[in-house]
């Protein structure tokens, strides 16, 4: 028994959607790490301001 | 975002119990969805007319619903921003329809690719695609809005206002196969839908689908949200520093 022709359609579909969630939420993710240490360098600077003053 | 916003961004490793809230939402989320994939791929039946082509429909309804439910998220939460001028309700519509682009986008291609099989076309404009061309657009044109338009409360304001107006899409898309003569196959989901129009293992798994991909979107929501919490909060320190 051959395959189904438009078995290749689900697993496109089955693909794009996955990557579309995993990609979005890798991105966040590396995003989310970027910015906490953006804060805690920023929260470092006022704070040896804050001591200077 | 007020001064709080700063201080209420938990330091790096130290996110407490809303991180184990997310991690467990998404292993929730995570486990759900390997239950939905079992019952897409081995246990529900292959229809007869369409082949395996109309499991497509398991993925596709989810993130299309979810796409169109995004954007009365983005309204309601607008409209509590601007009655309450609360910035949290700002960062929710701004987190929901972020991922209510991609929940769009994917609606979008995941029905072309439903389309292609069974339609032997990718698109076409019918008035329930088009409308959901017309969505992708609106939240485009809202992320748009408030990366380049005005900064600020006012920003929110512009912002809130094209929810509001956007939002109207909303139940045209979902009325728009039983409104107009559509090629778009009939509802399957909500109130509008017909009863019994589906095989009950089909309606089973499309059911369970929708709740992990449900789960799923809360999860992201969530990260999003938490997000733009961290965006505010690096901003508001970059203008003490300035």
């Amino acid at each position: 028994m051959s395959p189904d022709p438009n078995l290749g359609f689900l697993f496109g579909v089955f693909i794009v959607t996955w990557a579309g969630f995993f990609g979005y939420a890798f991105i966040m993710s590396r995003r989310q790490r970027e910015m906490q240490r953006e804060i805690a360098a920023l929260r470092t600077i006022i704070e040896a301001r804050e001591e200077r003053e | 975002m007020t001064t709080d916003s700063a201080a209420t961004v938990p330091a790096p490793g130290q996110e407490g119990t809303g991180g184990i809230l997310r991690g467990g939402l998404l292993v929730v989320a995570a486990a759900m969805m390997a239950v939905t994939l079992y019952f897409i791929f081995f246990w529900v039946p292959t229809d007869a007319n369409l082949g395996v082509s109309q499991r497509i429909m398991y993925f596709h309804v989810p993130v299309a619903m979810l796409g169109l439910l995004s954007i009365v998220v983005v309204a309601a939460a607008s409209a509590m921003h601007l009655v309450t001028r609360r910035e949290e309700w700002d960062g929710l519509a701004y987190s929901a329809a972020e991922v209510g682009v991609l929940l769009t986008s994917l609606g979008i291609v995941t029905g072309a690719m439903w389309a292609k099989p069974t339609w032997g076309t990718w698109w076409t404009w019918d008035p329930k695609l088009t409308l959901t061309l017309v969505l992708w657009f609106i939240y485009v044109g809202y992320i748009m809005l408030r990366a380049y338009g005005p900064k600020g409360s006012q920003g929110a304001r512009y912002g809130a206002v094209v929810a509001l107006i956007g939002a109207i899409d909303a139940p045209i898309i979902y009325y728009a196969a039983n409104l107009w003569r559509s090629t778009h196959p009939t509802l399957v989901v909500g109130p509008a839908a017909e009863s019994g129009a589906m095989d009950s293992r089909m309606a089973l798994a499309l059911l369970i689908s929708i709740a992990a991909f449900v789960l799923l979107y809360v999860y992201v929501l969530v990260e999003r949200y938490a997000l733009r919490r961290s965006e505010a909060a690096a901003d508001e320190l970059y203008r003490r520093t300035a």
